[in-house]
């Protein structure tokens, strides 16, 4: 009961004085300027901002795909900005999912054996009900069998979603999941990842520049520049396209 | 992994296609190569000696420098052995019969006058009567020869001639022409008589007409049944004394001084593995390209594995585990080619004269598993490079659509490539004086460079000329722009080609280059007005020369073409025999001018010699002493008396005559110079038909038609090497197509017409190809920039028309490599690739 009042206290995701640049000279761009933002566990976290405003970099660092210049990064209590290769790895098989834009699935694996993924890379032979109850989950279940190249755009992201969802992890980050998609299929992704924080009490860190997207967030955080400009608790969607004119988006 | 290693395989065969192509490619090349040198290597069988049990000659090796650096050559004909030698081996324990034998080219006339035809690719050769038991030839008609004035021949022979038992029959050996009367007509088993035509007389005839005196070629020997092999070869050797060489029944051939077969498989193993050995290295460099070309594509898919939390460890071994199938079947397949092409490979390399005539591959399975391994092997460690620079590339950056980060050269690429610059200007500079026979070898040297460092060398002056596109049109400026932003796909096309063109430019052009020398210095060296030469190769009885001399008014000189083994420090000839020519100074005076610089020719006799001034300038001064072995290994030491310019063509040593006709492996001249009427020559050819009269003009050009037979041997095995380029050449061109095709996608759906998508890759592929095949024939040039100082070199011949067709070859392969695979972008339904995703 102590360590789980005491979980409270600690962010699911944080982030402190990151900086990130890329490039040399005068070709350098600042991506992200000492940056510092914490997100609590099972709570649902909408990244705004400009192209170029630093999202995807903030997203990747948080995730430990990529290296702050300055500043650190921790999922939990762990530093993720000292973890080997290796050891980062095991975090992103056992503590982080992921669902990209696109190319999310791995063109010769089928739906199940795609979601099963992270598992496998951990060295589990996961029965088969694991991979149709996280296919059922999304609304897969007939499509188990199916490769990548057999489904729709709106069916790759919800596969990708029940990938990130299989290892039960603390954090799922998410990078413009609803990019590609008609807004139906956008809605039932929102769905899905709404209730992966309701149901189940995941922390969800999404980048998007849609404000109907960011509306299903909790929280707002709008980014410019590679600073952090504003952010919005309970956000309407007209607000936040409001908020996204007046930073030139 | 590995699982999901060969599931991908599966579903995605055609991104593996370029990867496993080449593979199968280097397990071809190898197992075809290794499986020859393995056959060459192994026990050349027992000959004409089938029914012997074992075969005895004179030492026949020739130790060329000392220690770790010796080469150990075996001459084609070792030394006589005396009959005194046949007694002491007949009387070994468990000797059941020792036979001396003899074998020397001997060439029956029929009945128009006109040599017959022979089986085995070589000229008739005679024996002793004893000899017919080792095959064994066996009496058909008539009977053995009993006198000296008889003869057997052999039934191949006997047809060809229509002869009868009891005829007369006109032969030519090497002591002159006679008449022998045909005492019987034998035969042996088919192969054997399809592979040498044989003709026998007694014993004490044919040593008088071999030329070469009493005594025997070798000694073969039929042993007493349950007699040890071994320790029978070791107590003959010691009845024999003098280190002879004593083989087994299986390698009996070997002691055949009549059949160059076993010896011409040493040659074989020799020229397969330098040249098999460049080769191998071109394919392994493009095998490396190929697959870090293939990783590279992967990029992305690297990233989405590692973003689920694949370590590095696992992607490695998932890239490995995927190589090291695709090398396995690709080995199988490779294996399979190679035993396809055995037969056509061997044929070409036995009319070109670089296998013996009737050379047959036995397949071993060490060879294929060699090649299996090696193709596997090449695989993985070009997978190690390739996948340890994918997964420098952090994730995060690999998943950023936009983010192709930009290629830079590795600091260890250009170190590489300056270390194989550096390798190339050694070999031209140092190697200068063999700058003919060592500039393929630059020319590979200088191209590994091209491809290290092609993106400077190529990419450059393509970023140039594609500056100069910009202003022109849409398909210049789509060219342009490409060209600007693909110094990397450029440089490796553009290297592709320059190999072709810097592989068959060099070739091409040194041949022609020493031809052109070699033609100079004989048209220099040779006054004499009329020349005999032998008809079919082989050489002239040394009679014809005296003959001529005999006809009033006429002077004749016979020259001997054989080697030497100098075996001095410095002199050695890189492990090799030098040419040398056997001649009498005093009787080709006039007739052949040597320039000679110091000394006299005159002086050439006894165990005085003349060198060229190369083996002077190696120390081989006028007055020293050189040890030296003749042609069948005999130690001898010789005197400089002289030394000459006029080398090229003729040999860098000149022996007197009658030393080299007692030790060459068959005493005739290959020339006779004639000086004086030519009225009377014609009456001598009637005599030896083998003979034929050719005017200077006539045996100039004669010497022309040699050189370019000669050099098809050496196209044989650079003609592999330029497939090998073509081969890579067009999957480079390939990758690339495959690396544009998104951006050619886009252009389109950007509103470019098919005409400007098409154009723009004509402009693009123009500049690539002209810049690879600039690179190509620099290469070639600076391969070849001092072949002046190379005593079988001059300056530098271009033959226009050869390489004019290399360049030609070049364009329509830069066009064809790189437009194909584009044209094939161009036509797919612009829909179905707009959704592409990698």
């Amino acid at each position: 009961m102590s360590l789980a009042a005491l979980d409270i206290t600690i962010p699911a995701v944080a982030l402190e004085g990151v900086t990130k640049t890329y490039g040399r000279g005068d070709g350098a761009v600042r991506a992200l300027d000492e940056v510092s933002l914490a997100f609590e566990p099972g709570t649902f976290t909408a990244i705004m901002g400009p192209s170029g405003s630093g999202k995807t970099t903030l997203l990747q660092i948080a995730a430990g795909l990529d290296r702050a210049d300055r500043g650190t990064a921790r999922i939990g209590a762990t530093d993720v900005t000292g973890l080997s290769e290796r050891r980062l790895a095991h975090l992103r098989r056992h503590r982080i999912g992921f669902v990209f834009q696109s190319f999310n699935l791995l063109p010769s694996l089928t739906a199940a054996q795609n979601t099963v993924l992270p598992l496998r890379l951990a060295g589990e032979h996961p029965r088969r009900r694991v991979a149709r109850d996280a296919l059922a989950r999304v609304g897969l279940a007939d499509r188990a069998r199916h490769r990548p190249a057999q489904l729709s755009g709106g069916q790759q992201q919800r596969v990708a979603i029940a990938r990130a969802l299989v290892t039960e992890p603390d954090v799922i980050f998410a990078d413009e999941p609803t990019g590609a998609l008609d807004s139906r299929s956008a809605r039932d992704v929102l769905g899905l990842l709404r209730e992966a924080t309701d149901r189940d009490g995941r922390t969800v860190v999404m980048v998007t520049h849609d404000p109907v997207s960011a509306a299903v967030a909790d929280r707002v955080v709008f980014l410019a520049d590679g600073r952090i400009v504003d952010e919005r608790a309970e956000p309407r969607a007209e607000d936040i396209a409001d908020r996204m004119t007046e930073l030139g988006a | 992994m590995l699982g999901l290693g060969s599931r991908m395989l599966r579903t995605r065969p055609g991104s593996f296609a370029g990867t496993f192509v080449m593979l199968a490619l280097t397990a071809t090349i190898v197992a075809a190569a290794a499986q020859i040198m393995a056959t060459a290597l192994g026990a050349p069988g027992p000959g004409r000696f089938a029914a012997a049990d074992a075969v005895v000659r004179a030492h026949p090796t020739v130790k060329l420098g000392s220690g770790d650096n010796a080469d150990n050559v075996d001459v084609q004909r070792a030394a006589l052995l005396s009959a005194d030698a046949v007694a002491r081996v007949a009387a070994v324990p468990g000797v059941r019969s020792a036979v001396g034998d003899i074998a020397f080219p001997l060439t029956v006339v029929g009945r128009d006058g006109a040599p017959l035809p022979t089986r085995g690719a070589a000229p008739a050769h005679a024996h002793g009567w004893p000899s017919a038991a080792l095959t064994p030839y066996r009496l058909a008609h008539g009977q053995a020869p009993a006198s000296a004035g008889e003869v057997v021949l052999d039934a191949g022979l006997a047809r060809a001639g229509g002869f009868r038992v009891g005829e007369r029959v006109r032969v030519i050996t090497p002591a002159g022409a006679e008449v022998l009367r045909l005492a019987g007509v034998a035969s042996a088993a088919p192969a054997q008589q399809e592979r040498q035509s044989s003709v026998f007389l007694t014993q004490a005839r044919a040593q008088q007409l071999s030329g070469l005196g009493a005594g025997f070629n070798a000694i073969a020997v039929r042993a007493d049944a349950r007699t040890d092999g071994a320790q029978l070869r070791e107590r003959i050797r010691d009845a024999v004394g003098g280190d002879p060489q004593v083989v087994d029944h299986r390698h009996a051939a070997a002691a055949d001084a009549g059949d160059t077969r076993a010896f011409d498989r040493v040659e074989l193993v020799a020229v397969l593995a330098s040249g098999g050995g460049i080769t191998l290295a071109i394919v392994v460099f493009v095998v490396a390209g190929t697959i870090g070309f293939a990783v590279e594509r992967r990029r992305r898919e690297v990233a989405l594995l590692r973003s689920v939390g694949a370590t590095p460890g696992q992607v490695r071994r998932l890239l490995l585990g995927e190589t090291a199938l695709i090398g396995l079947v690709a080995g199988a397949v490779g294996c399979a080619t190679a035993t396809a092409l055995f037969g056509p490979f061997t044929d070409a390399l036995v009319s070109a004269g670089i296998a013996p005539d009737g050379f047959k591959v036995a397949p071993h399975w060490i060879p294929y598993a060699i090649a299996l391994a090696a193709g596997v092997v090449v695989a993985l460690l070009a997978t190690v490079v390739a996948a340890r620079r994918a997964l420098k590339v952090r994730p995060g950056e690999a998943l950023v659509e936009s983010a192709v980060p930009p290629r830079r050269m590795s600091v260890v690429r250009v170190l590489l490539g300056l270390v194989a610059l550096g390798g190339g200007l050694t070999l031209v500079i140092v190697l200068a004086s063999q700058a003919v026979s060592f500039a393929i070898l630059a020319a590979f040297c200088f191209m590994i460079a091209v491809a290290l460092l092609g993106p400077f060398v190529i990419g450059w002056p393509a970023v140039l000329a594609g500056r100069t596109l910009l202003a022109g049109g849409g398909s210049g400026f789509l060219a342009g722009s490409a060209l600007q932003t693909g110094r990397f796909r450029v440089g490796a096309v553009g290297a592709a080609i320059a190999l072709v063109v810097a592989l068959a430019g060099t070739q091409a052009i040194s041949l022609a280059t020493a031809d052109h020398a070699t033609q100079r210095a004989t048209a220099d060296r040779v006054q004499a007005g009329h020349v005999l030469v032998a008809r079919a190769g082989g050489g002239l009885p040394p009679a014809v020369a005296q003959e001529v001399a005999k006809l009033p008014g006429t002077r004749a000189a016979g020259m001997v073409s054989t080697d030497v083994f100098l075996l001095d420090r410095h002199l050695t000839n890189a492990g090799d025999s030098w040419e040398a020519a056997g001649l009498d100074p005093a009787a080709a005076r006039g007739m052949l001018d040597l320039d000679v610089r110091a000394g006299s020719l005159d002086a050439v006799r006894g165990t005085g010699i003349a060198v060229s001034d190369t083996l002077a300038k190696d120390g081989a001064k006028i007055g020293r002493v050189v040890h030296a072995r003749l042609a069948d290994a005999t130690p001898v030491r010789l005197r400089v008396v002289a030394i000459y310019r006029r080398a090229n063509g003729l040999g860098d040593v000149v022996l007197p005559r009658a030393l080299a006709l007692a030790h060459a492996s068959a005493a005739l001249d290959s020339a006779v110079f004639v000086a004086g009427p030519a009225r009377g020559l014609d009456a001598i050819v009637r005599t030896y038909p083998t003979a034929v009269v050719r005017s200077r003009a006539a045996y100039l050009h004669d010497v022309k038609a040699q050189a370019q037979d000669n050099a098809k041997a050496q196209w044989v095995i650079v003609a592999l090497m330029i497939a090998i380029a073509v081969m890579a050449a067009f999957n480079t061109g390939a990758m690339a197509a495959a690396e544009r095709r998104r951006e050619l996608v886009l252009a389109r759906l950007g509103g470019a017409t098919r005409r400007q998508v098409i154009g723009s890759l004509t402009l693009e592929t123009i500049v690539t190809t002209v810049t690879g095949i600039a690179a190509g024939v620099a290469v070639a040039l600076a391969s070849l920039a001092r072949v002046g100082d190379d005593p079988a070199g001059g300056p530098l011949v271009v033959p226009w028309g050869q390489v004019g067709v290399v360049v030609a070859g070049a364009v329509a392969l830069g066009l064809l490599g790189t437009l194909v695979p584009a044209a094939l972008v161009g036509r797919a339904r612009l829909t179905a690739l707009a959704g592409l995703r990698e």
